[in-house]
């Protein structure tokens, strides 16, 4: 009864949708407001259903109806209730019905927030978004069915059909219990709860922007309305990917077993060209608001956004690309590269014409070299250089030397790390310059002379870096660029509380509120930078000055490892509930002879693979971090790391987000009036 | 997928100053989404292509492991069956014996095995695992995977079954044994005769 | 997903002394008993000492040879310990697995390539050696760093021009912000930009005043 009802859900939603995208569609063509009105409730019904649809999905995943494949497949008698929930996104077919059910939430946040302020773009906005969802529903459909079920044909055969086949019997229960397959290991981690979803609303979040800028570019009404309803959405969805790769990170970090959180994988890489792209539009996007500039340009980024996020799921779910993350090979692969072509030859196109008709002008505006303007352009050009850069490294080096020079390749982080760091140290220079230039005309000695006190803290940390014993010139130097750019956000919050506190008689506190409610996204933006200031402090840290080192311990036998040593105390074997065996080793570890924790890195072997679980000591200064590598009861060899300063990437996110939650809040005070030449 | 196609949604008619159509620059950029599309499509079909299991076997030559060279279309006319192996891999194991019983039993009636070994971290490896088990057919290293990628490989040990015009007639995913492959060995074996 | 099905060794990786043996015993053999290996006969100007000179004198070579090794395999670090594979793993990548960093995966297989790093190392090979061994036999794919000239040229090239072009582009919108003369002389005429500007106005003199 359940897939019955979870499979009509599923096919209303996508009959829905096409209604949806062609009622909005004729109701703007042929301006009748009833075909609007209609398209719009249809848009706004998606979202029940699929929530009916997912479910029935996760009432199965949680009452055991195996007779589901994916249930069967994703989870077994064993599995706890937790990762039965979190399985609805553990394989493909789930996870697409989880991404069809984001997106239709997103599309009816959109829908009833904006619904009144957009009028003309409306329509237009939400056949794209339809026609999205119904691509992702009719994949779900056709292809991979979350709902299909086991039977057994009249001839004997166990067959897998969504509807009951002419003459079959449903498989006994004891069969499906006894051949249920469990989770894949890699995804029982709590990080597996939240990282998923929060990755797939950035995904997803950012078909809000794109709709609205096809919306736009189809209408013709390219003032500046397209760009405000965007900029918030595109911010929200920012703020999912980034808490979704963070998140990732910690999760690689925790359970992958190599003790870092990056490795520069292709489907990593994957998520993370999104998130430059949609970084570099947040930036631009102020300068057409502030002046009028770049049209063009921002309308491609959002669109760039989006198409990176479709190549993303593509590449990710398809096999186009060897990968550790990658899910199972499927026939989803054609279909998604379709789309990915389709959308963007039509967006691209649709933006191009605009722009041969001379549609897109810039408005004349003066910008000198120090300006702000320029800054932004320069902040772009760095996000794209690293975006073609990561791009060709992950996706077309690998597949164009394999179509014409008949070779695999792999492009791993030393090859990355050749060309990214540069251009990470560009973007922290011109995140410490930029936000203290003005817009327009700057002057090099004003420039200069706000730049004075960062710029002498920065050298000032360097000397005490040096002082302390820091070795490595080019950690050095590293940390100086980035503290440059946490002290000039500190220094702009600093100043402008101040000059409120005089001129306005605030109490310090006072004065930082009202200077953050006032204009939350400069000082929510500010917020963000710091964020990004500690992760970077963060990264060097624990890559620069990472120790690793393995040794084969006898028990009781102590090896130490910098200021720190690691003792062998001893092994056990257990079994866990959900059938795995694990091999357990408890170590003590020392620092100057005294004890200060007792881990357990331990080994997983569940039926599909061995997992290494690393045992870790964390504090502000480092993460002793522990991996059992292989032994027994009388010797085991470890690999044991000491990642210095490795929390601050987790920290640094925690204020990135506070940051960007700031900078998207709805406005408290009443909307400044529209500057006149939009209006025009 | 559908209403994708159908977004005709740009109107016409308003001119203002500029062109009506692409300029060339324009039209370039939509060309290489549209390449890098397809050499998408083609990568991925490429990707997705499965074992050989019928039609011509791809053919290849190897390097022996004690010298010489061995080309698959010169074994025309016999019955090979084409054994992808490392020795560590336990159920290469498992199957050594039996692979050897048949390449004793059936040889002179016109079957041999060429055994391909794969992504082996010596060759010293692999002369020990032929010695522990007594093989005596041929076998090469595959150098640069060359043989592996043909037969789109994932991983030891796969067996292709060969007939005597050289067509693919059976894929063995995992390991064999005596018994299943005696009966498709007799029956190839049969049919020339 | 092949690889998840092996087993995952618990053996630790063999100890180094046993790899030195090896190496050792196969090199006393060659000088002490070439014939029985079947090795060609010597063509080498050397040839005939083996035949002429009188059995204490090929000890005697014989000790030399032994304290030679001896120095010879200190000087090559002989002593190869698991930190010193590591350095080689991290580089390489998994050939079963997709993706994964040799020196993460637990497989036999690549247990089996470790050992093999291991027993180059261990036989005077430099870490670069090694990874031109194993690039030769298997191809660019197990390492991450192209060693085929062309497609390390390509890795990185390719990126170093993609940035340069994103930069001209950036300083041909540059030139066009900077060729344009203001339309209005009070700019920031605009509302929006006047609370701005005033703003920041303010922030400057107030903080001028307290100095």
């Amino acid at each position: 009864m359940l897939a019955e009802i979870g499979l009509a859900a599923l096919a209303l939603a996508f009959l829905l949708t096409i209604y949806a995208t062609f009622a909005s569609l004729a109701g703007a063509r042929a301006h009748a407001a009833r075909w609007r009105e209609s398209g719009r409730r249809a848009a706004l019904l998606t979202f029940p259903a699929l929530l009916l649809a997912a479910g029935m999905l996760i009432i199965a995943l949680m009452t055991e109806q195996y007779q589901l494949t994916y249930v069967y497949e994703v989870t077994d008698p064993r599995t706890p209730p937790f990762y039965r929930f979190t399985a609805l996104w553990g394989s493909q077919r789930g996870s697409l019905l989880f991404w069809s059910l984001l997106l239709s939430a997103f599309t009816f946040g959109a829908i009833s927030l904006n619904w009144r302020s957009e009028r003309r773009l409306m329509p237009y906005a939400i056949a794209c978004m339809m026609a999205t969802l119904a691509f992702f529903l009719g994949m779900s459909l056709i292809l991979e069915n979350p709902f299909e079920r086991w039977w057994i044909s009249a001839d004997g055969q166990a067959v897998a059909r969504a509807l009951i086949p002419a003459g079959a019997t449903a498989p006994t229960e004891a069969s499906l219990r006894a051949g249920a397959e469990g989770l894949n290991p890699l995804l029982r981690h709590f990080g597996m709860a939240i990282h998923p979803p929060m990755l797939y609303l950035g995904f997803v979040g950012f078909t809000i922007p794109f709709a609205f800028a096809l919306a736009a570019l189809a209408s013709g009404d390219l003032s500046s309305g397209w760009l405000r309803v965007t900029r918030r959405w595109s911010l929200i969805a920012w703020i999912f990917l980034s808490i979704g790769l963070i998140l990732g990170g910690r999760w690689a970090y925790d359970v992958l077993g190599w003790g870092g959180y990056w490795g520069w994988d292709p489907v990593e890489n994957a998520a993370f060209l999104p998130w430059l792209m949609g970084t570099a539009f947040i930036h631009s996007a102020m300068i057409q608001e502030k002046r009028g500039m770049l049209k063009l340009w921002n309308m491609f980024l959002v669109i760039a956004t989006f198409s990176a996020v479709m190549f993303g799921a593509f590449a990710t779910r398809s096999g186009v690309i060897d990968s550790v993350h990658s899910f199972a090979r499927s026939e989803v692969g054609f279909p998604m590269l379709a789309f990915w072509a389709a959308m963007t030859l039509i967006a691209l196109g649709a933006l191009l014409w605009r722009w041969n008709r001379g549609e897109l002008r810039d408005e004349q505006q003066f910008a000198n070299f120090l300006s702000r303007e320029s800054m932004f352009v320069l902040n772009n050009v760095v996000f794209v250089a690293l975006f073609i850069a990561i791009f060709w490294g992950s996706f077309a080096l690998p597949i164009a030397s394999e179509l014409f020079l008949g070779k695999e390749v792999t492009i791993g982080p030393e090859t990355f790390e050749f060309y990214v760091v540069p251009l990470f140290i560009a973007m922290y220079i011109l995140m410490g310059v930029a936000p203290l230039s003005a817009w327009g005309r700057m002057s090099a000695a004003r420039l200069g002379g706000a730049l004075k006190l960062p710029l002498m803290l920065s050298l000032l940390s360097i000397a005490a870096l040096i002082l302390i014993g820091t070795n490595a010139a080019v950690a050095s130097f590293g940390y100086g660029v980035v503290l440059f750019a946490g002290f000039v956000a500190l220094y702009e919050i600093y100043r402008g509380a101040g000059a409120r506190r005089r001129s306005l008689g605030e109490s310090p506190l006072r004065a930082l509120a009202a200077l953050f409610g006032r204009n939350q996204r400069r000082y929510g933006g500010y917020i963000v930078h710091l964020g990004v200031t500690v992760i970077g402090i963060g990264v060097i840290g624990s890559t620069v000055f990472q120790t690793e080192v393995q040794h084969t311990l006898a028990r009781g036998e102590t090896v130490a490892v910098g200021a720190y040593a690691l003792r062998y105390d001893e092994f056990t074997r257990a079994q866990a509930v959900d059938g795995r065996m694990m091999s357990i080793s408890d170590v003590t570890v020392l620092r100057d002879g005294a004890e200060i924790a007792r881990i357990r890195p331990r080994v997983d072997e569940f039926p599909q693979m061995p997992m290494t679980i690393a045992g870790a000591h964390s504090t502000l200064e480092n993460d002793f971090y522990v991996l059992l590598i292989s032994g027994g009861r009388e010797r085991a060899t470890f690999r044991i790391y000491i990642n210095p300063l490795v929390n601050l990437v987790w920290w640094g996110g925690i204020l990135l987000i506070i940051g960007t939650a700031i900078a998207a809040y709805p406005k408290v005070l009443p909307e400044r009036p529209q500057r006149k030449r939009e209006a025009s | 997928m559908k209403g994708i196609d159908e977004l005709e949604f740009l109107p016409g008619g308003r001119t203002k100053a500029g062109r009506k159509g692409f300029t060339l620059g324009s039209m370039a950029l939509l060309a290489a989404v549209l390449l890098t599309a397809l050499a998408l499509g083609l990568q991925l079909a490429r990707q997705n292509a499965t074992q050989p299991t019928r039609g011509p076997a791809p053919d290849f030559s190897l390097g022996l492991l004690n010298g010489g060279d061995l080309k698959l279309s010169d074994l025309r006319g016999q019955v090979v069956l084409i054994n992808f192996w490392a020795s560590w891999c336990p159920p290469c194991r498992v199957e050594a014996p039996d692979l050897q019983a048949l390449y004793a039993d059936y040889r002179e009636a016109g079957f041999t095995i060429i055994g391909v070994n794969m992504l082996e971290s010596s060759p010293q490896k692999a002369r020990a695992f032929i010695d522990e088990f007594g093989i005596t057919y041929p076998n090469g290293e595959d150098r640069e995977q060359r043989v592996t990628k043909l037969y789109r490989v994932q991983g030891p040990p796969e067996s292709f079954l060969i007939d005597q015009r050289g067509r693919v007639r059976r894929f063995y995913y995992g390991s064999v044994n005596y018994d299943g492959l005696s009966a498709a060995i007799e029956d190839l074996l049969a049919e020339t005769a | 997903m092949r690889c998840q099905a092996l087993h995952h060794s618990d053996q630790p990786l063999p100890e180094a002394a046993g790899q030195k043996r090896t190496a050792l015993s196969e090199y006393l053999e060659q000088i002490v008993f070439p014939a029985e290996r079947g090795n060609p006969a010597p063509t080498s100007p050397f040839a005939s000492w083996k035949i002429t000179w009188p059995k204490t004198a090929r000890l005697l070579i014989l000790c030399l040879a032994l304290g030679w090794t001896a120095m010879l395999a200190r000087a090559q670090g002989v002593e190869v310990t698991d930190n010193d594979v590591i350095q080689v793993a991290e580089r390489m990548y998994c050939p079963v697995c997709e993706n994964i960093p040799l020196d993460e995966c637990q497989t036999t297989a690549c247990q089996d390539w470790k050992e093999e790093i291991r027993a180059q190392l261990a036989a005077g090979r430099g870490p670069q050696e090694v990874i031109d061994s194993f690039v030769a036999r298997f191809g660019d794919h197990v390492v991450g760093l192209p060693q085929d000239p062309l497609l390390r040229a390509l890795a990185f090239i390719a990126p170093l021009l993609a940035t340069a072009t994103a930069l001209g582009l950036g300083v041909i919108t540059f030139r066009r912000f900077s060729r344009r003369p203001a339309l209005s002389p009070n700019f920031g005429d605009a509302a929006g930009e006047q609370t701005d500007e005033v703003y920041r106005q303010r922030l400057e003199e107030d903080l001028r005043a307290r100095r």
